[in-house]
């Protein structure tokens, strides 16, 4: 044993350590004073220190750090690209496999190939009619020929002076103008399939290459059309392989990734950078570029976010956004704006959402992983992805048993749910409808893990429940872009739930039917993640579902 | 100098990591994330202060990775980087501390030179054999060691095992004791075997 073992100068410097022991000014001087002198004692503090530090450090385990995980996973999301020119012509030679997959434990949606595909062997055989047919000089030659019109609402006026009709198709040079309303077109061979909304001005320069004036542009890019450019006056787009969004407008333009990656370079054909999926950047006619990596929630997203609607479902309706004639604010929440006066009915009052497109009905199975395509597996069209959407469903529920119930979840963006037309639980990741903002009693639970960051769920307030069954009103949504995830849980009170090994207990999935085997399976495999990964977690129980009464 | 065979080298990961291979950095992490929070924690009282600036260390690392110069000592670069948050830290703190935790930075400043060189000596395999001599200890020394973790507080710990506050200091301070002699004598190639 050392002789400090003993020492009470040493005992108290450790108390000091371990247990911030309160001594008088005079005794620290002293020991401080011993400290000094003695290079025995400071070698011995300096040796039980590390000790104590390493005794406790190796005991906790590893630590979970999601700032660090959050970043890691942005950068390998929007590491550094290969030069431009390089990544686009060894994307469409299909020769990069030094790039690695950039989003490798995500469960993707199967691509719509088929419908590219579809239009551009569809857009074929009619080019082919169109040829073999006699007396077709007043339509453009085949061979100037760039894109067709499959669909248009609104009138649609060329540089030429004609009026598009749909089976039109655009030549090559040739501007289409559009005040009001959507037109969707194909481009010839490489099967591009587009939705441009009005205000609109485009023009169709060849089977490959289009340039956007003014407008809204979704595109759809088959395999055949990889390397398909959209260009603005401040950038030059080309497609790897995806969907995405080209907004122009006088104040510069804007690029939207929705799915798969795209290269976006300078007017000088410069090296500039990859997108990927969830990525949006603005383009400033001053030259300034404000990027936003989409991140990644790390969540995979729902393959069955539906389920097939039964008569015992609980049914809801699928609302898209329409712009709104105001001015966009950052500061102003548009959706919740206009759909706080049906909250505030106690969703007695929907004329709020009278004139918007919906989609009627959708069966609720749950509100668990990420909904980022969610829209568009629904069926929703057409769906502008920067205009927001809301999935509102409705119904009387009878809950399990008698009791007092609180939900506890988060969503990005829209979360609420109303008992009997009020309000029990808000989980926005802002409360609906700022700056007036919706007066629903919430509190954050910062140490509890969450889908896509580290500000934990928010529980709301107690409810109680008879026999009787309750209205129930649910509201999820998304405000903007495509970066969707939310989980719903409830609790009642006095149920003991198993606790995961962290402590945090296992609270069971929002259900209001029982759901099928590929469901739950999918269920499943998303808790599992999250407790692999993120460190939250849910149970799945039949017996914790509510019950829709007819 | 290159690197002992069996040594990490960090070097090579630090370069995929640069080329992009971000997934690697969790390697570094890994590796030395013991050693880092060891190091803070020798300076801190509150683990939850550790852990931040541990994972704050990393950030930061990870945005200056291409300052590091290869072939030099990357361990002694990280731990440069958290001696200076660290140090921020501190300063951004220092008015908040009450009395006591003053004294306390009085104390660590006092054995700086001499905790420096205990870090220094201190290698990741230690840490393996570290954790097996903690499975070796008496049921009462290991209560002791752990006491600090499981959030009891003296007064109640005092009271569990029927010991004054010095005693049980002096009983943490010899099992500390039992430790760095079982580490010194795990045979070097077995860092955390042995029954």
């Amino acid at each position: 044993m050392t002789p400090f073992s003993n020492d009470p100068d040493f005992l108290d410097l450790i108390a000091v350590w371990h247990q911030n022991r309160e001594f008088s000014v005079e005794r620290k001087a002293e020991l401080l004073e011993r400290l000094e002198s003695d290079p025995k004692l400071r070698r011995e503090l300096a040796g039980e220190v590390q000790m104590a530090a390493l005794t406790g450090t190796v005991q906790r385990g590893e630590s979970s750090w999601l700032r660090l995980e959050e970043k890691l996973s942005i950068e390998e999301e929007s590491d550094t690209p290969p030069p431009h020119e390089d990544a686009i012509m060894s994307r469409i030679r299909g020769l990069d496999r030094t790039t690695p997959s950039k989003t490798p434990t995500r469960i993707r949606q199967p691509r719509n190939w088929w419908l590219g595909t579809a239009a551009a062997a569809a857009v074929l055989v009619l080019g082919l009619a169109l040829i073999l047919q006699d007396g077709t000089d007043s339509l453009p030659s085949e061979e100037a020929s760039v894109a067709k019109v499959i669909r248009i609402e609104g009138s649609g006026r060329t540089s030429q002076g004609r009026t598009l009709s749909v089976g039109d198709l655009l030549r090559a040079g040739e501007k289409l103008s559009m005040t009001q309303g959507l037109v969707e077109m194909s481009f010839l061979d490489t099967g591009v399939h587009v939705i441009a909304s009005a205000p609109l001005a485009l023009t169709a320069e060849s089977t490959k290459r289009m340039f956007v004036h003014d407008g809204e542009v979704k595109l759809h890019v088959p395999p055949q059309g990889i390397g398909f450019v959209v260009e603005t006056l401040e950038r030059r787009i080309t497609d790897l392989g995806t969907s995405f969004v080209v907004t122009a407008g006088e104040n510069g333009s804007e690029v939207l990734v929705l799915d798969g990656q795209i290269a976006v370079g300078d007017w000088n054909g410069s090296a500039e950078k990859l997108m990927f999926e969830g990525d949006q950047a603005n383009f400033a006619r001053d030259g300034a570029v404000d990027l936003h990596s989409g991140g990644f929630s790390g969540v995979p997203e729902r393959q069955t976010p539906q389920g097939r609607l039964g008569p015992a479902s609980l049914r809801g309706r699928l609302i898209a956004f329409e712009p709104s004639p105001s001015t966009r604010s950052p500061n102003t929440d548009l959706i919740g704006a206009r759909v706080l006066p049906l909250i505030r009915s106690g969703f007695q009052d929907g004329s709020c959402l009278e004139g918007l497109k919906q989609l009627d009905p959708i069966r609720f199975a749950g509100i668990a992983g990420t909904y980022n395509n969610f829209p568009r597996t629904a069926g929703l069209e057409p769906y502008n992805v920067q205009l927001g959407w809301l999935a509102w469903y409705r119904g009387k529920c009878a809950s399990p048993e008698p009791g007092r119930y609180r939900f506890w979840g988060y969503a990005d963006n829209y979360l609420l749910v109303a008992v009997n037309g009020e309000p029990v639980f808000e989980g926005s990741r802002t409360p609906f409808a700022l700056p007036e903002g919706l007066q629903v009693e919430r509190r954050n639970h910062p140490s509890l893990p969450l889908l896509n960051n580290g500000l934990g769920f928010a529980s709301g307030e107690w409810f109680e429940v008879g026999t009787d069954p309750v209205q129930l009103d649910l509201l999820f949504g998304e405000e903007w872009g495509n970066l969707t995830s939310g989980l719903l849980l409830i609790e009642r009170e006095g149920e003991t739930y198993e606790e995961t090994s962290w402590g945090q207990a296992k609270w069971p999935l929002f259900l209001t039917e029982p759901l099928s085997e590929p469901e739950i399976n999918e269920l499943k495999s998303l808790r599992n993640h999250m407790e692999d990964n993120l460190k939250g977690s849910f149970s799945i129980s039949s017996e914790a579902a509510w019950n829709v009464q007819p | 100098m290159p690197p002992h065979p069996q040594e990490f080298d960090p070097d090579p990961i630090i370069a995929a990591v640069l080329r992009g291979d971000t997934d690697r950095f969790r390697l570094l992490v890994r590796e030395y994330g013991l050693l880092v929070r060891g190091f803070l924690a020798t300076r801190l009282y509150h683990h939850e202060d550790v852990e931040d600036l541990a994972q704050d260390v990393f950030v930061i690392v990870f945005e200056k990775l291409n300052g590091y110069q290869p072939g030099r000592n990357f361990r002694s670069w990280l731990i440069g980087i958290a001696r200076f948050e660290l140090n921020n830290y501190l300063r951004k703190n220092r008015r908040r501390a009450n009395a006591m935790e003053r004294f306390r930075e009085e104390m660590v400043e006092a054995i700086e030179l001499e905790l420096d060189t205990e870090h220094e000596s201190l290698q990741r395999e230690n840490v393996e054999r570290l954790l097996n001599c903690i499975s070796r200890l008496s049921d009462r020394a290991r209560r002791i060691v752990r006491a600090g973790l499981d959030g009891a507080r003296a007064e109640d710990l005092c009271e569990e095992l029927g010991m004054s506050g010095n005693a049980i200091y002096q009983a943490r301070f010899r099992a500390h004791a039992s430790l760095q002699k079982c580490m010194a004598q795990m045979p070097p190639d077995m860092p955390g075997s042995g029954a």
